[in-house]
């Protein structure tokens, strides 16, 4: 899949009308909205990167050049501007490092699906998810603090430097040195990247940057001790192209608790055991109306699962179990294996049953491709 | 002329101004920083065509700077008052980083002119995010 989809951004970036867009503008089919229509690729998952499932609808719209499946994603956090922000209480602390359990829900996002199936039946979802309670290490509370500090230290000699080239040139252009807002903006811009650059290379020749940032994204990464995620969606079903034609689809309301044990207390390596418990309620109405009454297929479902997952610095090893229960039964089996072989290039594999009572052998073998570099981005045709 | 031309020869933006007076009353300025990169904000004055800095944020502060003295109304005269928030972005994901550009809150309040309190909001083109891992934004205010 991921093959197919690294060509085609080849091929449409070689063509002379694009426009650059930017890989998280697309990540969006992770949503709970997606994943209650059966779109989504596992079921227990707690992904820091959600540009891997963006990368699966592209290809979906691209390979069909129809909008068949189509989803968004929105973080109301981000169309807020709010006075009261700060890096501290946005990573989750105070200035006397106590923990916000909480601070995460403020995350919180919603969604909306539209998903056309074979028989041309338009199903629309709304969801919303958030991390609703977490847990940080002490030991990655002071180090966030150690490095927030360095980089403190970083941006008061940004400063300085920025006062220096300031003097050297005589200041920055401002409205009223130029006839039109055209010369200003190049004026603007111009002293901008002389600017930069100046900042840099003293930052540079003084050897201020010693790593910080490299260590705060490290540090950002890290995985709480404990981590309960929560996700609810609803599905409204229409047929026959009918507005009035419409009926309850789905309902789902899960959530993943995430548990992380770290046996190296001096925190050199981030090899973990890491525990997972699923837990989720399905109820679909998809009654059809019509004769004969086996036609219904109406059910609620409760899964209840539970995966451990062995993850050292390339390598994770995992297990997964998950209960079926309600008008459906059955279980789900699976073990799985993750290898980094380079930065962002993994080597995946899952074995084991899915919950159908034949046809139940899963075996996938497959390739992630490196999707976490944030210079990343696609070109899109206009 | 054509508002062809009209459009191309436009001029939208015109310097920010504080009004002062001859007294000798403290001009003072508030700056609240609502972001959530790291950030230093720092008050600089330009005199004599000499941009000398005054005062900066706390470390603790995030960017914010409570109402500080700057001078005495009739020392600024005809200054410029600057303003620079750098802002850190390595605390926050890369998916993160542009949503918390578009997301930032400053606002800078002026006090102790003869027409009292005055605040000025940060404006897109205040922002220079030339620099993948940093933002500078500068706000420049003319006494008058």
């Amino acid at each position: 899949m991921y093959y197919a989809l690294f060509y085609s951004a080849i091929i449409v970036g070689q063509q002379t009308n694009s426009v650059e867009t930017p890989l998280y503008d697309l990540d969006v089919p992770n949503s709970p909205a997606f994943i209650l229509l059966d779109e989504s690729p596992s079921v227990i998952q707690r992904p820091n990167s959600t540009r891997a499932f963006g990368l699966s609808l592209l290809q979906d719209v691209t390979e069909d050049g129809v909008l068949n499946n189509f989803a968004l994603e929105a973080t109301p956090f981000w169309m807020i501007k709010d006075k009261d922000r700060n890096a501290y209480n946005f990573y989750g602390i105070d200035e006397n490092k106590k923990q916000n359990y909480f601070s995460k829900l403020k995350l919180a996002s919603i969604s909306a699906a539209y998903v056309k199936d074979k028989d041309s039946i338009v199903n629309l979802s709304v969801g919303a998810r958030a991390t609703i309670f977490e847990i940080k290490r002490p030991e990655d509370i002071d180090a966030y603090v150690d490095t927030y500090n360095q980089i403190y230290s970083l941006l008061q000699k940004t400063q300085k430097y920025v006062t220096q080239y300031r003097n050297e040139v005589e200041g920055d252009p401002t409205p009223d040195q130029f006839d039109t807002t055209e010369e200003y903006t190049a004026a603007l811009k111009a002293y901008r990247l002389a600017r930069t650059k100046y900042v840099n290379q003293k930052l540079k020749e003084n050897a201020a940057n010693t790593g910080q940032t490299e260590k705060m994204q490290e540090i950002i990464n890290r995985k709480p001790i404990l981590a309960v995620d929560l996700a609810i969606a609803y599905n409204h079903r229409f047929s026959s192209n009918e507005f009035n034609d419409n009926d309850f689809g789905r309902f789902g309301v899960w959530s993943t608790v995430a548990f992380s044990l770290f046996p190296d207390k001096n925190a050199s390596n981030y090899n973990s055991v890491n525990i997972y418990g699923f837990t989720r309620y399905l109820e679909d109405g998809s009654f059809n109306g019509l004769m004969p009454l086996n036609s219904d297929d109406r059910f609620n479902a409760f899964d209840l699962g539970i995966k451990g997952e062995l993850e050292f610095d390339k390598l994770i090893i995992g297990y997964e179990y998950i209960n079926r229960s309600g008008d459906l039964e059955g279980y789900r089996s699976a073990g799985n294996i993750r290898y980094q072989i380079y930065n962002d290039f993994y080597i995946t594999g899952t074995f084991g049953n899915n919950f159908e009572e034949q046809d139940d052998l899963i075996t996938l073998f497959g390739i992630q491709w490196g999707l976490n570099h944030p210079l990343q981005s696609l070109f899109v045709s206009k | 002329m054509s508002y062809h031309n009209f459009r191309l020869k436009s001029k939208i933006n015109t310097m920010e101004t504080y009004e002062i007076d001859d007294s000798g009353r403290q001009v003072k300025i508030e700056v609240q920083a609502g972001i959530v990169g790291i950030s230093l904000s720092t008050v600089s004055l330009k005199k004599e065509n000499m941009f000398t800095e005054l005062f900066q944020s706390d470390p603790i502060s995030n960017g914010d700077i409570p109402f500080t003295k700057i001078d005495i109304n009739r020392k600024l005269r005809s200054c410029l008052i600057l303003v620079d928030t750098i802002m850190d972005l390595s605390n926050l994901t890369p998916e993160q980083r542009d949503r918390a550009i578009k997301s930032i809150y400053l606002v800078y309040t002026f006090t102790g002119g003869p027409n009292g309190a005055k605040s000025f909001e940060v404006k897109p083109i205040e922002i220079d995010s030339t620099d993948p891992t940093r933002v500078i934004i500068t706000k420049i205010i003319k006494m008058i």
